[in-house]
């Protein structure tokens, strides 16, 4: 921690989206002084995968240790419930609740929630059509289940542990999802639909989710090392918030890649964005791409390396660290910034870049004033 | 009557809808959708999408007579799967009806977002077939492995309509999502920031909802009957309802045909019971609507319900509307009797229904209607449609989860502002 000045909230005007709190459960471990000290220290997570999963089209993973979800989350409505909305709630207990489990941060009727995800709970899915297509009737299927089975549920069961009655949506891109998400609450925000939002993204691995991944990998590529788990922030208008801003969020921009071409999108995402923000290439402090195992990652990479400063891109440990987390992956890279802008003064009032390229197409870049940790 | 005052918000951008696409089991296109609306047709048939052995019914609200090649040209083959189909067939039809060609579209700033409750669970179903024969996942077909993920369905109509410098939003939630992904699109055109949204929403009949409403008891026996005192449940469905949404100005100086000015929506979470509908809830979601849109509530001419056809929902939904109007509530109409619970697109079709009653001056039906449950004490205008000057509309949508989604549609030009 430093004693350096935050930027005074004064200099931002009024309707600015900022962050003011944000939680991560991750490879890391279960809250933000695990995800953040695992960062600082550009920490691998991959390990031998849990023998519950079965056979996996590869042996290591990069899942969120000792996660047991009736130890966190109590044994009340937890028996059946899916590991997406297990994470997620257990992130939102981090942002929303204090370390004795009582409301930390003001909520009201007027309370968002965004959730960006990529299929909600594959395996919650794929049990469900396994017991309809091998059990004695197609229809004899776990009832209790079926409420996590919903691609809305981890962000409605949100809602209803926190008793957040605004907006609650759930969007879909996959890597870009974060960032869609963050650009959601935005709008939503903007339009006086919220007074503050609860957004991030979240993934959960399971065997059926790496199948699919192994499948969907073109041949000769090696199924890719998956993580998982879920960032949330805390974002609100600077004008009204209740916290001191630890960043602000300049601007989101968004394309899809319609010719298979990353480089270029990516490149044109990206540059578009700091030029909305008003943040020249040259000024970015850090730059944080998605690190997507894939022709699409690599591509994104160069086209950032060929837009900023070098260091800026080495101020983050890559992500690839995290193995890919898919929709978690742009709320991870956001704490991932704030974590090392935490420990770094210099980091005050400085630019951050965070990208994201998703195999559908999305691609998507949000540019962040750091404000700092303190005040 | 004058609305003027009511509708015209000082320093908000006004969004109107110039075009619709519809693909659904009672009509593909804007005109026969119409046809079908203004008939009381019944979109329900036997299923063909996957085999229904065991599960003691096979009916469900299919489309019929799909015809992906029409609309679809510059995807690659296998880029997505039915409901990605519906999605960007949906577009390339509202595009088509708005006038705007792909030199139109191009490099302009826009969002694109459909909603979705399941989208390709279809393929995952076939996914998860294949496994099981082979007895192995590696028996899983890779081109089907690539597009199960929700996010394509927004990404894919941007490739097809060869539109780069987009938002790309699906909107996965479940079933309220076709008016979240309308109201998105109008928040993003209110804001300044783009001009163009194309949303809407998408869902192919799959095995995994029909399991699931099987298992929940909430499946129909035979058709649907929404506010019926015997109503038995829903029957699935599929379609896409794409609509394009322009800023006024935008609309006016292309002199393009305006359908109808979105007024504006309302989003409320019940935070409550995850899977129960809320009249509380409900309710909520209505006024935020009627503020949003500045429309008082004598004002609006019919309400197109959720109207599922469940037990539940029906008299929880009349409940919650009679505690917003009273005794003396508008005709509420379910077009669910028609087209089955199409999920995702469901209430994107019903506000191109709305649209399309405001434009053709007539409430569609609630069909099959034989005895109004005491329960839903509403004019449901039962079985024929009825000629009505339609000026202001709100379109209903609840979700699993507790997710409340409600859209106010009303006339543009003179019919309201006089």
């Amino acid at each position: 921690m430093s004693n350096a000045t935050a930027v005074p909230r004064a200099a931002l005007p009024p309707d600015t989206p900022v962050i003011t709190g944000w939680s991560a459960v991750s490879p890391y471990g279960i809250g933000r002084e695990a995800f953040a000290a695992g960062v600082r220290a550009g920490a691998k997570t991959a390990v031998m995968a849990d023998a519950a999963h079965g056979t996996l089209p590869s042996p290591e993973v990069c899942t969120v240790p000792g996660f047991d979800v009736q130890e966190l989350l109590g044994k009340r409505g937890t028996a059946k419930m899916d590991r997406l909305t297990a994470l997620t709630l257990v992130a939102s207990d981090g942002l929303l609740r204090d370390a004795d489990g009582e409301p930390a941060v003001t909520t009201d009727d007027l309370t968002g929630v965004v959730l960006g995800i990529t299929m909600g709970s594959l395996e919650n899915v794929t049990d469900f059509l396994r017991q309809s297509y091998t059990n004695e009737r197609p229809f004899y299927v776990d009832a209790g289940r079926i409420p996590f089975g919903s691609l809305n549920h981890a962000a409605g069961a949100t809602a209803i542990r926190h008793g957040l009655k605004g907006p609650n949506t759930t969007v879909a891109g996959g890597r870009a999802a974060g960032l869609l998400a963050l650009n959601y609450a935005r709008r939503l925000l903007g339009q006086g639909r919220a007074t503050r939002y609860v957004a991030g993204s979240a993934e959960e691995f399971s065997a059926a989710h790496a199948w699919y991944e192994a499948t969907a990998a073109r041949p000769g590529e090696p199924a890719p090392l998956l993580g998982e788990g879920c960032g949330l922030f805390l974002l609100e208008p600077a004008g009204t918030a209740e916290r001191p801003p630890l960043a602000a969020v300049l601007g989101i921009e968004t394309r899809v890649d319609i010719d298979d071409d990353p480089f270029a999108t990516a490149g044109a995402c990206a540059r578009r964005a700091l030029e909305r923000a008003g943040v020249g290439a040259d000024e970015v402090w850090a730059a944080v791409p998605c690190a997507a195992p894939s022709d699409a990652g690599r591509a994104e990479y160069e086209a950032l390396a060929a837009l900023v400063p070098a260091e800026a891109l080495r101020r983050v440990p890559s992500m690839e660290l995290l193995g890919d987390t898919s929709a978690a992956a742009a709320s991870f890279q956001i704490a991932a910034v704030l974590s090392v802008a935490a420990a770094d003064p210099d980091s005050r009032g400085r630019a951050a870049l965070v990208t994201a390229v998703d195999r559908d197409g999305a691609v998507a870049a949000a540019v962040l004033r750091l404000l700092g940790e303190d005040a | 009557m004058t609305t003027t005052a009511s509708t015209d918000r000082a320093g908000q951008r006004r969004v109107v809808v110039t075009g619709f696409g519809v693909i659904s089991s009672i009509g593909t296109g804007v005109e026969e959708y119409t046809e079908g609306l203004k008939a009381g047709r019944s979109g329900a048939r036997p299923i063909t999408r996957f085999d229904t052995e065991g599960f003691g019914q096979n009916t469900a609200c299919e489309v019929p007579d799909f015809e992906p090649e029409r609309w679809i040209r510059n995807l690659p083959s296998g880029h997505v799967g039915r409901a990605g189909q519906f999605a960007v067939a949906a577009a390339r039809m509202a595009v088509e009806d708005a006038g705007l060609s792909e030199d139109d579209l191009a490099d302009r700033p826009a969002v694109i977002t459909v909603g979705t409750t399941d989208g390709e669970s279809h393929d995952i179903a076939v996914l998860l077939e294949q496994e099981l024969a082979a007895g192995d996942p590696e028996g899983m077909d890779p081109v089907l492995a690539r597009r199960i993920y929700a996010g394509r369905l927004s990404t894919a109509i941007a490739r097809e309509l060869r539109m780069p410098n987009v938002e790309a939003t699906t909107v996965t939630t479940a079933c309220a999502a076709g008016n979240y992904s309308i109201g998105y699109g109008l928040d993003a055109i209110r804001s300044g920031e783009v001009d163009l949204a194309l949303c809407g929403g998408a869902d192919a009949v799959c095995r995994k909802a029909f399991a699931l409403f099987k298992r929940f008891g909430a499946l129909s026996p035979d058709v649907v009957r929404p506010f019926d005192k015997d109503r038995g449940g829903i029957l699935t469905g599929e379609g896409a309802g794409i609509l394009v949404l322009e800023s006024l100005e935008s609309a006016l100086a292309r002199g393009a045909r305006i359908h109808a000015e979105v007024l504006g929506y309302g989003l409320s979470c019940d935070a409550a019971h995850p899977t129960a509908p809320n009249r509380d809830g409900i309710a909520r979601g209505i006024r935020l609507a009627l503020d949003d849109a500045g429309v008082k509530r004598q004002e609006v001419d019919f309400i197109s319900a959720h109207g599922t056809g469940t037990k539940a929902n029906d008299s929880t939904e009349t409940a919650a509307i009679l505690d917003v109007y009273g005794d003396a509530p508008p005709r509420t109409v379910a077009v669910k009797s028609m087209l089955g619970h199409s999920m995702g697109a469901a209430s994107a079709l019903g506000a191109i229904a709305c649209g399309l009653a405001i434009e053709h001056g007539f409430i569609p039906p609630t069909i099959n209607h034989r005895e109004t449950d005491p329960d839903c004490p509403l004019d449901v205008v039962p079985n024929e449609a009825v000629t009505a000057d339609v000026r202001i509309v709100q379109n209903n949508s609840s979700a699993f989860a507790g997710n409340n989604a409600v859209l106010i549609l009303g006339t543009y030009g003179e019919k309201v502002r006089a």
